[in-house]
């Protein structure tokens, strides 16, 4: 397979997709300190009923809306002005745009000049990347199919043209109530653009790995639901343009000629894939996705754009012992001197050493981040953030959901393994070792504004921490793609993750040195991490966390060796998903050879054989059952006698709300039984909901 | 300027007072069940004394609190204020909750779909998601009840009739 030297990815549009869509908007304004939207809308959109469904949506939720529903169907740099002024007459402080197309872009344009001021400040504005404080709360709620625009980081107006990523940062509610049908010769036109943007992008070359998984995912709505005209289909539609916009804005596109995709063994049109659409989901893929061989070259720029010049580095002796420090500093030499390091991050991340290091950043006058390494380092890193940025005494007053109401400083996640996928997650986990329990932080606001994939980040990895750790991306996606939460992104992002591992962790395994393998593994964990982060994980990860915290064993270890036990267990109610993994994790040829209702099956047979691959690639280090997980001194981490343990703790896993099968006590030991001898599941007994 | 109007707030009145009855007889449900089935009673054991959860919806309610207190579980009201709470499940709006509430989105689908938000810590948070699954099963018939619950129970039939009969009748007469 064929993976790019170098390529980026910026998306920052929230989506809200499904029934209730518009319900959601309230809330998710609160937690960005809005509580005054303004509503844009024509007078068309108003005659059709749609603000008043609006309104009705908001009803009971305790904020008031503003609306102004004589918007023309082309705005002017009049309009603008006058809105603006309406808006700074009424205090709003966000803008909700109910249209497409045009009207986008102008309120695009309107956002900036409410956010930013006087005129002056906006002419200083206009141009490339010249935006750099943050705008106010947008939604854009699509009318109709044509929803490209939402994705586009260029507004023109009147004598105006602006192009910034912070255009693009908008909550898009595509809610079916609200995708009526338009004029019948545009919305076929716009259907065939969005078709042809996403078929470009995945026949585009170089390959952009995530522009790809978008054009993927929208062109997979597009074909399916592309000759009916219901309220449901429509509105896949319009979830199959913006995908599709998504991806042409970000990715490059190629000649219509272009040869036939190679990426997956699917061919450019999206025949093979999933177009899973559930009732109702949601999806953010915040950061900006750097990767390739010289990706920390990008550090610099990336910290520029983001108005930032004295990083601290944060990472841990581990990683700072393995000299990967000094290849970013070598990296990075002549434009950026990373003169302050914070190398003392424990193998859990630590309320201690949070405010350590936050003491340190204050000291040094720093304002920006740059975490190097695995998991503990990046929720270290995300702890100290919020401390700084909020100036706070106590980080805990931050826990829990939603406590984070506005962007932090610049962080850069620089991943030191290909696995957890850490660095394009939304979450934080800080432990207080004296008082004894973990805390969680959960926030949009969390992702890392950028996530570095440097495959000189990775190359001294051991054969057996690559192997776990890719088994560990591997689970993420293939729970992302089986498990209750998932959607067509998440889908998407899944499959091209275990197409990469499937195709370049054993040939890593053979030559540890091939640095375009390690490069598709980092870009597979960061895939899989974006699918996981969104759509959850299920019994594996449950399973897996309570082995790990009752025996203390490498959590990659236990999602390799559960993996195929998870697929198993819920077979009777996932099936067509697991079989829908053949095609990207052994390609065309093995697909085409099983029949369809044996697929799920060796997908299954096919991670055990992975497995096995691995011990032996591994010289045995790489263990296949539990009972032969070894310590150092080669004594057996799990004696069998602890599953009791482990079922207790698996109880208390919230990744089991997210399993498609239920599970009580028999069933965890049933399968940590199975998982202990390396024996298949019975699955006459498994019990089917 | 004429092209502006606000549209206040409004009120779901019969939608909120669907999902206040439902959260009133659920919590009442939640005591007797504590007494009448030992599965609830020992998942109810292994939490603390004093501790106390709320479910409820976003921003305004309305919710229920139940609380353990001298070893037995109360039904605390339905006003949050001046509570302390452990663990919070918060529905993010009216139209989630009637969801849930109308057995068209079962707790596991609602939380996959994001519309509803676990606030506090997840070992409680896990107990007391398998407590409301039990309760459903004795509250509503097999039909529905399969809509709620990922795996109905295979119980004996004197487990579900007495149990269902006490719950029935503890949460209608408060007791």
């Amino acid at each position: 397979m064929e993976i790019p030297r170098h390529f980026e990815f910026f998306c920052p549009i929230r989506i809200f997709s499904g029934s209730r869509a518009l319900e959601h908007l309230p809330g998710e304004l609160r937690a960005l300190n809005a509580s005054r939207p303004l509503v844009l809308a024509t007078q068309g959109t108003a005659d059709r009923g749609l603000t008043r469904i609006l309104v009705k949506a908001f009803a009971d939720s305790g904020m008031p809306l503003g609306l102004h529903e004589a918007a023309p169907e082309s705005p002017d740099a009049a309009w603008t002005a006058r809105v603006k002024h309406l808006f700074v007459e009424h205090r709003h402080d966000a803008l909700l745009v109910m249209g497409d197309g045009p009207l986008v872009t102008a309120a695009k344009i309107l956002n900036i000049a409410v956010s930013i001021g006087p005129e002056d400040d906006l002419a200083a504005a206009s141009g490339d990347n010249r935006l750099t404080r943050p705008l106010l709360p947008f939604v854009v709620i699509p009318t109709g199919v044509d929803c490209e625009a939402v994705a586009s980081p260029t507004a023109a107006l009147g004598p105006w043209t602006f192009r910034s990523p912070a255009l693009m940062a908008a909550l898009v509610a595509l809610d079916p109530r609200t995708i009526r049908p338009g004029d019948a010769g545009r919305d076929a036109a716009v259907l065939s653009v969005a078709r042809a943007h996403a078929a470009r992008v995945i026949a585009a070359a170089p390959r952009n790995p995530v522009g790809e998984a978008y054009a993927r995912a929208g062109l997979a709505l597009l074909d399916r639901n592309g000759s009916k005209a219901g309220k449901g289909e429509r509105w896949a539609l319009a979830n199959g343009v913006l995908l599709a916009g998504c991806a042409h804005a970000q990715a490059e596109p190629a000649g219509p000629d272009a040869a036939e995709a190679a990426f997956t063994g699917e061919p450019a049109t999206a025949e093979a894939a999933s177009a899973y659409l559930p009732d109702y989901y949601e999806f953010l893929n915040g950061g900006r996705i750097v990767a390739g061989h010289d990706a920390l070259k990008r550090i610099p720029t990336i910290l520029a754009d983001l108005g930032a010049k004295n990083p601290l580095i944060v990472t841990d002796r581990g990683v700072a012992g393995a000299g990967l420090v000094e290849v970013a500093r070598n990296a990075l030499r002549d434009a950026l001197a990373l003169e302050t390091i914070a190398d003392d991050v424990p193998v859990d991340s630590d309320i201690k050493a949070v405010r350590r290091i936050a003491e340190l950043y204050r000291q040094r006058h720093c304002d920006s981040f740059i975490a190097v390494g695995g998991g503990s380092v990046m929720d270290t890193a995300k702890g100290v953030n919020i401390v700084v940025s909020e100036n706070a005494r106590d980080l805990m007053a931050f826990s829990g959901v939603g406590a984070l109401k506005r962007r932090l400083r610049p962080l850069i996640a620089v991943p030191t393994t290909s696995g957890t996928g850490s660095e394009v997650t939304q979450a934080a986990v800080i432990k207080d070792h004296e008082k004894h329990y973990k805390t969680a932080f959960m926030s949009p606001f969390l992702l890392p504004d950028a996530a570095v994939l440097d495959p000189r980040m990775t190359l001294t990895l051991p054969p057996a921490v690559t192997a776990q750790t890719a088994m560990d991306a591997l689970t993420h996606a293939m729970e992302a793609y089986t498990c209750l939460a998932k959607n067509p992104l998440s889908d998407a992002f899944a499959r091209a993750a275990v197409a990469l591992i499937g195709r370049h962790l054993l040939p890593v395994m053979k030559n540890p040195a091939d640095g375009t393998g390690r490069l598709a593994l980092a870009i597979a964990s960061n895939l899989a991490g974006v699918a996981f982060s969104n759509s959850m994980v299920g019994m594996v990860h449950c399973l897996g966390h309570a082995t790990g915290s009752a025996c203390g064993v490498p959590h990659g270890i236990c999602m390799a060796i559960l993996l195929p036990y998870g697929l198993e267990y819920n077979l009777h109610k996932t099936g067509r998903w697991t079989a829908e993994l053949l095609l990207p994790l052994a390609g065309r040829a093995v697909c085409d050879a099983t029949p369809p209702e044996a697929r799920a099956a060796k997908v299954i047979a096919l991670v055990r054989q992975l497995n096995q691959d691995l011990h032996d690639a591994s010289q045995g280090q790489h263990p296949r059952t539990l009972k032969e997980v070894v310590d150092r001194g080669l004594n057996r981490m799990i004696p069998r006698e602890r599953l009791p343990e482990i079922v207790a703790a698996a109880r208390c896993d919230g990744a089991i709300f997210y399993n498609p099968e239920e599970m009580d006590a028999d069933d965890f030991r049933m399968v940590l039984e199975a998982a202990w001898e390396g024996v298949a599941l019975d699955l006459s007994r498994i019990r089917k909901g | 300027m004429n092209d502006y109007r606000e549209a206040p707030a409004g009120r779901k009145s019969l939608k909120r007072a669907y999902v206040a009855v439902m959260l009133w007889f659920v919590g009442r449900a939640l005591q007797v069940a504590a007494r009448a089935d030992a599965e609830v009673r020992r998942e109810f054991e292994a939490l603390p004394e004093g501790f106390t959860f709320a479910m409820g919806v976003l921003p305004a309610g309305p919710w229920m609190i139940v609380g353990k207190r001298a070893g037995r579980i109360r039904y605390l009201g339905w006003r949050p204020e001046g509570i302390a709470l452990d663990l919070t499940l918060k529905i993010k709006h009216l139209e989630a909750a009637i969801l849930m509430f109308t057995f068209r989105e079962s707790t596991a689908v609602a939380t996959a779909r994001n519309r509803m938000i676990v606030d506090g810590e997840v070992p409680p948070a896990c107990a007391i998601v398998r407590i409301l699954d039990i309760v459903e099963v004795y509250l509503l018939p097999k039909f529905i009840a399969r809509l709620a619950v990922k795996r109905y129970p295979r119980w004996s039939w004197t487990r579900k009739l007495v149990g269902r009969t006490r719950i029935y009748l503890g949460a209608v007469l408060g007791r």
